[in-house]
């Protein structure tokens, strides 16, 4: 099974990275504007994923670190979109409050040189409304 | 859930003033010559400085105890980074139930982060 999943990453032509535009991206037109300017923001050289993530009033991402081979090729930002004070980002050792309208960079979990292991995050909601992040990943020169 | 965070002066100007009131109320002594009147503008100035250090539990998203510190050379030790407690509280409905204790253990551990 390994060896088949294998034999289908390492394919000539094959792009584990490639990300298609998806119709739901043309019916959020403020979306587009925005990832376009973190690409000019940051010198993009390539677009990935563009997710829109909501957690409830309560709701928690458990502690995890993102797929290391994924984590490595791209760079990962949070577009706070609706947020309140009692979220609570935390990853490794740092906490944060990613207020509504800011833009984040963070590590999601790049190898680390000497081989340990990388930081993990995770979030809880702990505010009265819903935290709604839209994470873009985007590779750089 | 309770969660722990450090908060920006503008949460306890914004926020506070409900446990604040209650924190007066509970502890303060000569209430009727001596009233609470905080002195916003010196937070401030210890905001700007670094020093302010405000950590807050919540629950939903309200304000359910607070510690408030600054953190400076100390004045007798002017090599030691030190944390001086200016007030802490946790509202009564929260008592009892192990929130004080793991406030002080979040305050000790960002003390810890910042050089303290």
């Amino acid at each position: 099974m390994q060896e088949d999943a294998d034999k289908h990453l390492n394919a000539p032509g094959y792009d584990p990275h490639e990300c298609m535009d998806q119709d739901i991206y043309g019916r959020l037109p403020e979306a587009r504007a925005l990832v376009m300017m973190l690409m000019s923001r940051v010198g993009g050289t390539r677009l990935g994923r563009v997710i829109i993530n909501r957690i409830q009033p309560g709701g928690r991402i458990f502690q995890h670190a993102d797929t290391p081979a994924h984590a490595d090729y791209w760079h990962r930002h949070h577009i706070v979109l609706q947020s309140a004070p009692g979220v609570v980002f935390e990853a490794g050792e740092e906490q944060v409050y990613m207020a509504p309208g800011e833009l984040w960079w963070f590590d999601n979990g790049k190898a680390r040189s000497d081989g340990s292991e990388p930081p993990k995050h995770q979030v809880w909601n702990n505010s009265a409304i819903e935290r709604i992040h839209m994470i873009v990943d985007v590779r750089t020169a | 859930m309770i969660t722990f965070a450090v908060e920006p002066l503008d949460t306890f100007i914004r926020e506070g003033a409900e446990l604040f009131d209650k924190h007066w109320d509970e502890v303060a002594i000569n209430k009727d010559a001596i009233k609470l009147n905080i002195d916003w503008k010196q937070y401030r100035v210890q905001e700007a400085t670094g020093a302010f250090c405000g950590i807050v539990a919540r629950h939903e998203g309200k304000i359910v105890g607070y510690w408030v510190g600054f953190i400076r050379p100390h004045f007798h030790y002017a090599d030691s980074l030190t944390a001086y407690t200016d007030i802490y509280f946790v509202d009564k409905a929260y008592r009892k139930s192990g929130v004080g204790a793991d406030l002080f253990q979040f305050v000790e551990k960002t003390l810890a982060q910042r050089g303290v």
